[in-house]
């Protein structure tokens, strides 16, 4: 998932911080009344962010890690932590620094914007609750997506997704606005459907693929989950062969290595692997008509 | 005058119009243009799957008239002017509830996941402010499913060919052309103050450029994260609409504060909780003491108070999203009522209870959403109550946009008023305007709104296009380059604001902004806090004008984005406090005009005069309530 040379050993005790440590970290400039995180009682706990970074794409030179230290607070999510970075950019060492570049939109799991390496593992930011994956006060590792290409920090360039959507031709080829006849579509039929339109373009099931990346044309599970969905939709079915032809073609289904990674870790529970194999099935049943019936 | 063609300026330049933003409003915009046989150009910060529209988990309301209760679109209609206090124009709202049949139908065809009945037709359930049962629904995430159909059948058109009138390919053009990654700054006007385009930063490498286009369309959403803990992403901002409104954009009703009014308070934001859940029968209770610390499951029913039930005899926990606040604030704020802490502390929140429905029913329906608020909550909504409060969702007006009816009401479908700013050539369509809701919207609406307004738009701005006697492409290069070198300019002040170390943190300066608005300009309001807080506001844009920033990075620099954006979102808070000042001042009912100022603030207009497509016109704060008025009366 990440480089041979991203991977972290255990973190030390001693980067636990104790109480001592939130006056200095604190800016004279904080003035919100809201958001000023207040010293808890006793002693506050401070969670510590060990933070991959990076200026730029193009200048892989300034990829280096920092470490950052900000109050635990009940419920505070990943998005939390970094918010309270963005408003105090000191790193743990007390120096000023740039803000940590990361995307998030909607803040309630919807957009799958927040998507970045917690731990190792591809998740949705806002989703990642501190005390889940720093229970004993380790340093929480965030990195970007390595996957996809990075723009800076934890952003990443996720626009090849959109181009594999384009490349299946992932839409219902409808007719004019005029006809607007209703269609019919069982209860069960809904809810497969149901299931596996879920998807927010958050690229972790991308992440976890071994064999997705930049080393190669393999679309993925996200797009073919997409031919599968739009595949079953009473008018999407009718248009069925052109998206079945776009995924057995280059970069398609053939790149499927059967890891499995990428249902273990889709956020919204898409039965990923259920909709490759069925793309597999028509894709075979597909080509067995064409050298039958020519 | 030779007439122009559709398709080609004379310098041979294919015509587009643009299309600012890509939630639904602008994809359904950008939709219907294309359909129409205009080319587009759409311009948006990031894809369609980040647009706020994809948090909507409200459904669709359509009056099919299957559920036997005798539905019609006149029903839906009646009911949407009511909840929204009639505070909107009754000829478009009639037109919305009348389209939307067909727009339900439109969206299955695409492919949004619907919930059926057993004979495979769409299933319709309840939802606020109605007794009928006209919302159709994908589970809880039909904003997410309606965002997906119209992005992929926008990509449709980005993959076809612009065909002209012979029926010959333009090589290297295809109906849609997409900019992700560009946010507009500015509304690029001509000498005479007509929109030809627009000016756009890309994010990535921070250049300006200027667009030409025949007319431009913003659907650049809401304005509500201007307000601390509110329903919204970080996206809603109002800037692009404020850079509108100081160009000389009218806004209408800022004043209208939405409500959620079951909202989770998370660490990040309050989290909405769709009326879906009221309408599978979840329930709203306040224990009877405000003091009683027993958790909610533990507290008897005959402690309980079900206040909305008690309150509403008709519509009970589906009162409308205004009612329904109105009342838990009523009793949060007057009776010292909510839900104790550990501590005793009495926090603002009820229960929303829905521990008596099967799970079964409530996991197929609900399922994501309720997962997603197990993990933020640490509580199991299947089997406890979980705490919900009103919060702040955004501002119902926007930017004022026009409409022509003929005398019997019935919109005139292809004039180029429908939809246009008081800025020529400037349309908008969704929630960045104020068409449609009012004082309140039912949450039915709210998807069936953005895709309507943006159907009536494109067709507005066909209209406007086909009456140009040139096309912008046609412009001396001298408009877009002097627009290009403003925008420039303005980006160079405010970086360099942002390298005097002595500033407010642009990051802390929202905080306080959102606060005070939250705190002062909620659904509690009175003269002399309006008037603190109009000064203080001042104050505010003057700090946020030379905000701080410690980020020097010269290509993708989030820091220079949330500069510009703050700035935005103190700018609609000046819109919106002296709009909440003037309704204070006299209740008559009337839509709140706003003009820009010089000062940088906003003034009351009783009317404004503009131009659209050649005419003569004038904005008028009169309501248009030809149809029906409060209390019945016709």
């Amino acid at each position: 998932m990440a480089d041979e040379d991203d991977i972290e050993p255990e973190e030390s005790e001693e980067e636990a911080a104790t109480g001592d440590d939130v006056d200095a970290s604190e800016p004279a400039r904080e003035k919100s009344k809201e958001t000023a995180p207040a010293p808890m009682p006793g002693g506050s706990e401070l969670v510590t962010l060990k933070i991959r970074r990076q200026d730029e794409g193009a200048r892989p030179e300034s990829k280096r890690w920092e470490e950052f230290e900000v109050p635990r607070s009940p419920g505070m999510t990943v998005v939390t932590a970094l918010n309270a970075i963005r408003r105090a950019p000191k790193n743990k060492a007390g120096t000023d620094v740039a803000p940590v570049a990361f995307e998030a939109t909607c803040l309630e799991e919807v957009c799958g914007g927040c998507t970045m390496l917690v731990n190792g593992k591809p998740r949705l930011a806002c989703a990642t609750l501190i005390d889940e994956v720093s229970p004993k006060a380790q340093a929480v590792v965030l990195q970007p997506l390595s996957s996809f290409l990075l723009v800076r920090d934890l952003v990443v360039d996720r626009s090849r997704m959109q181009e594999s959507l384009r490349k299946v031709e992932a839409w219902v080829a409808i007719d004019a606005a005029s006809s607007d006849e209703p269609t019919r579509q069982s209860q069960t039929d809904q809810r497969v459907a149901y299931e596996r339109s879920q998807c927010i373009d958050c690229g972790a099931c991308l992440e976890a693929c071994p064999q997705f990346g930049p080393h190669s044309d393999f679309i993925g599970a996200a797009a073919l989950n997409e031919v599968e969905r739009l595949g079953r939709h009473p008018v999407g079915g009718l248009s069925n062969g052109r998206r079945l032809d776009a995924a057995m073609g280059p970069g398609g289904i053939s790149g499927c290595g059967k890891a499995q990674n990428c249902v273990e870790v889709c956020p919204r529970k898409i039965p990923l692997t259920e909709s490759i194999a069925a793309v597999g099935r028509s894709a075979t049943r597909r080509l067995l008509k064409d050298w039958i019936f020519g | 005058m030779a007439k122009t063609s559709p398709l080609k300026s004379e310098r041979g330049k294919l015509r587009r119009v643009i299309v600012v933003g890509s939630g639904v409003a602008g994809l359904s915009t950008t939709l219907a243009l294309c359909e129409a046989g205009v080319a587009v150009l759409l311009i948006s910060l990031g894809p369609s799957s980040r647009a706020a529209s994809a948090c909507l988990q409200s459904g669709m309301s359509a009056a099919l008239g299957l559920d036997g209760s005798g539905d019609s679109p006149q029903n839906h209609f009646e009911e949407s002017v009511e909840a929204g206090r009639f505070l909107a124009n009754q000829p478009p709202v009639q037109a919305m509830t009348r389209a939307a049949p067909g727009i339900l139908e439109r969206l299955q065809r695409m492919g949004v996941p619907f919930e059926r009945t057993t004979e495979g037709r769409v299933a319709q359930g309840g939802s606020d402010g109605t007794a009928a049962q006209r919302t159709a629904y994908a589970g809880s995430t039909t904003g997410l499913h309606v965002v997906s159909a119209l992005s992929e059948q926008v990509r449709r058109w980005e993959a076809k060919d612009v065909v002209d009138e012979h029926g010959v390919e333009v090589p290297g053009e295809t109906m849609v052309h997409r900019l992700e990654g560009w946010e507009v700054v500015q509304v690029v006007l001509d000498d005479n103050g007509v929109a030809v385009g627009v000016a756009a930063q890309e994010l990535r490498t921070l250049r300006i450029k200027a667009h030409a286009g025949d007319a431009v369309c913003l659907a650049t959403g809401g304005v509500g994260h201007v307000f601390s803990r509110s329903t919204a992403g970080t996206r809603q901002t109002g800037t692009a609409a404020l850079a509108a409104h100081r160009q000389g954009a009218a806004m209408a009703n800022m004043d209208l504060l939405h409500v959620h009014p079951t909202a989770f308070p998370a660490a990040d934001k309050a989290r909405a909780v769709g009326e879906k859940a009221r309408a599978l029968g979840g329930r709203i209770w306040l224990p009877r003491e405000a003091a009683d610390k027993r958790a909610g499951v533990e507290i008897p029913e005959k402690e309980r108070d079900y206040i909305l039930e008690r309150r509403f005899a008709e519509l009970g926990n589906l009162a409308s999203g205004w009612d329904a606040a109105t009342t838990l604030v009523e009793a949060f704020v007057d009776k010292g009522r909510g839900i104790a802490d550990s501590d005793g502390a009495v926090q603002p929140l009820a229960y929303l209870d829905l521990t008596h429905l099967r799970r079964s029913e409530l996991s197929r329906s609900l399922g994501p959403l309720l997962d997603s608020l197990a993990r933020a909550s640490g509580i199991d909504p299947y089997s406890q109550p979980i705490r919900v409060g009103p919060a702040p969702a955004g501002i119902h007006g926007g930017l004022w946009v026009d409409f022509e009816a003929t005398e019997s009401g019935e919109l005139v479908e292809e004039s180029p008023r429908n939809h246009a700013t008081t800025i020529p050539g400037l349309y908008a369509a969704g929630d960045v305007e104020y068409g449609y809701e009012g004082g309140c919207r039912l949450e039915g609406d709210a998807l069936l709104r953005l895709v309507h307004a943006g159907r009536m738009a494109a067709a507005g701005m066909a209209a406007y296009r086909s009456a140009l006697a040139r096309s912008a492409l046609d412009l001396p290069s001298s408009v877009f380059d002097s627009a290009q070198n403003a925008a420039d300019d303005e980006f160079s002040a405010m970086v360099s604001a942002g390298k005097t170390p002595d500033g407010d943190s642009v990051h802390s300066l929202h905080a306080d902004l959102a606060t005070a608005m939250c705190n002062d300009c909620g659904l509690r309001r009175d003269p002399a806090t309006l008037d603190r807080l109009l000064e203080e506001l001042v104050s505010l844009d003057d700090r946020a004008s030379s905000a701080h920033f410690p980020d020097g990075s010269t290509s993708f620099n989030p820091c220079t984005q949330a500069a510009r954006h703050l700035k935005g979102m103190v700018g609609i808070a000046r819109v919106v406090a002296a709009a909440a000042k003037a309704r204070l001042a006299d209740e008559t009912r009337r839509t709140i005009l706003l003009v820009a100022d010089e000062d940088g603030g906003s003034r009351i207009a009783p009317e404004v005069e503009y131009e659209c497509a050649g005419r003569p016109l004038t904005a008028s704060s009169a309501i248009d309530s030809r149809f029906f008025q409060p209390g019945g009366a016709s």
